[in-house]
């Protein structure tokens, strides 16, 4: 079996037996079925592309969480607008409310809620809070020092209390 | 909501979502080769295929500029408004232009080719992309403001100098300023139309970027 096989082969099987960070992210980040898909592959595919950079000086669930939060960032859905003619705008759009009419759980909306009116930054670093990483494992993974961490969270927290008070 | 209540939501919420979307080893082997879909992705196929193309275009030109040098009554298919010395000219100054759209796009495209962020940390990965995306949509605005000046200013020359023998009156001045204007115009809109495209998306990745630099306060 040739190098790029057996590579594959052990990649395959790590991405499968910690698939749960990649459905946490989507989870985290997608507001419709379509879009929890299209971002599954594409953490999946950049996982595979990123492989061989993966050295293993660091946790395969920490370098995941890396690509993970990195595709889910930098990844806007495209709205295309017909202004003139020949123009087309490129609109990439993130949506503000998320709907989740399946979930019946109150507590449930409510967390979604919270989580709905933060940015894309602030859900990574309260993603990986929720996720139970430390101070230094969450600066570590966003490139923020440990104080700075601990200042957005500090805002995150304000933020969440008050969009639930104002409920 | 708490934090701590949201802890407990969150764990919930993670293994109902895991439980229902769990895929086998079959799916992921499949799923890892499909196209990516990224904008970084997309820009760098759109960049192959302009250089293929592009690639193709100039050595016809060239090709031509060299048949129409060395066999002028045999080739010049451009005579109903060239003759063989504008013609040789014409295909050159195209050939020419291409080549400098080619290099431009080649560049961008090396540039892309470079861009590995996605295992970086978020700031440093957002940093990178967007220095990335402004490099390419710089590069890709000059590779697209020479074409259209040079086959304007032909296009000009052929109909004013159709029937009549160049000489240095206004339309020689004419034809000597309009590819600057042109080309000005050309840079702008070049420059427009890039924002158009990528400028919403540089802009969202900026903000992201500020907020974690601690200036997007």
């Amino acid at each position: 079996m040739s190098k790029k096989a057996t590579d594959e082969q052990a990649f395959v099987k790590l991405v499968t037996a910690s698939q749960g960070i990649i459905h946490k992210v989507c989870r985290m980040y997608c507001d419709d079925e379509e879009h929890r898909k299209d971002l599954f592959q594409e953490i999946l595919i950049q996982l595979w592309q990123s492989f061989p950079s993966f050295r293993g000086d660091a946790q395969f669930s920490s370098w995941m969480y890396r690509v993970a939060l990195n595709v889910a960032i930098q990844d806007f859905r495209k709205v295309k607008k017909r202004r003139l003619l020949f123009f087309q705008t490129n609109e990439f759009k993130e949506k503000a409310e998320q709907k989740y009419s399946t979930v019946e759980d109150e507590r449930m909306k409510q967390m979604y809620k919270a989580i709905a009116q933060l940015n894309k930054v602030e859900k990574a670093i309260v993603m990986l809070h929720l996720e139970g990483k430390a101070n230094e494992e969450i600066a570590e993974i966003v490139g923020i020092t440990q104080n700075y961490v601990r200042v957005k969270m500090n805002r995150i927290k304000k933020k969440m209390a008050e969009q639930v008070n104002s409920q | 909501m708490e934090l701590a209540e949201l802890q407990s939501v969150w764990n919930v919420v993670s293994e109902q979502t895991i439980a229902k979307y769990r895929i086998d080893e079959n799916v992921v082997s499949g799923a890892i080769h499909k196209k990516s879909n990224t904008e970084i992705a997309k820009i760098k196929r759109a960049l192959l295929l302009k250089l293929g193309i592009g690639s193709v275009v100039a050595l016809i030109a060239f090709a031509s500029a060299i048949l129409a040098f060395l066999a002028p009554t045999d080739f010049n298919p451009l005579d109903i408004v060239f003759n063989p010395t504008e013609t040789v000219i014409f295909y050159t100054s195209l050939a020419l232009s291409i080549s400098v759209m080619l290099f431009y796009n080649y560049r961008a495209f090396q540039k892309i080719k470079a861009f590995q962020s996605t295992t970086a940390d978020l700031k440093s990965s957002l940093g990178t992309i967007v220095k990335t995306m402004q490099n390419v949509m710089t590069l890709n605005i000059y590779s697209d403001t020479f074409m259209s000046p040079i086959l304007l200013t032909w296009g000009y020359y052929a109909s004013v100098y159709k029937d009549q023998v160049f000489t240095w009156d206004l339309r020689a001045l004419v034809l000597l300023l309009l590819p600057f204007v042109l080309g000005i115009f050309a840079y702008y809109f070049q420059r427009y139309m890039q924002q158009q495209k990528f400028g919403n998306y540089v802009d969202r990745l900026k903000e992201y970027l500020g907020e974690l630099e601690g200036t997007g306060y």
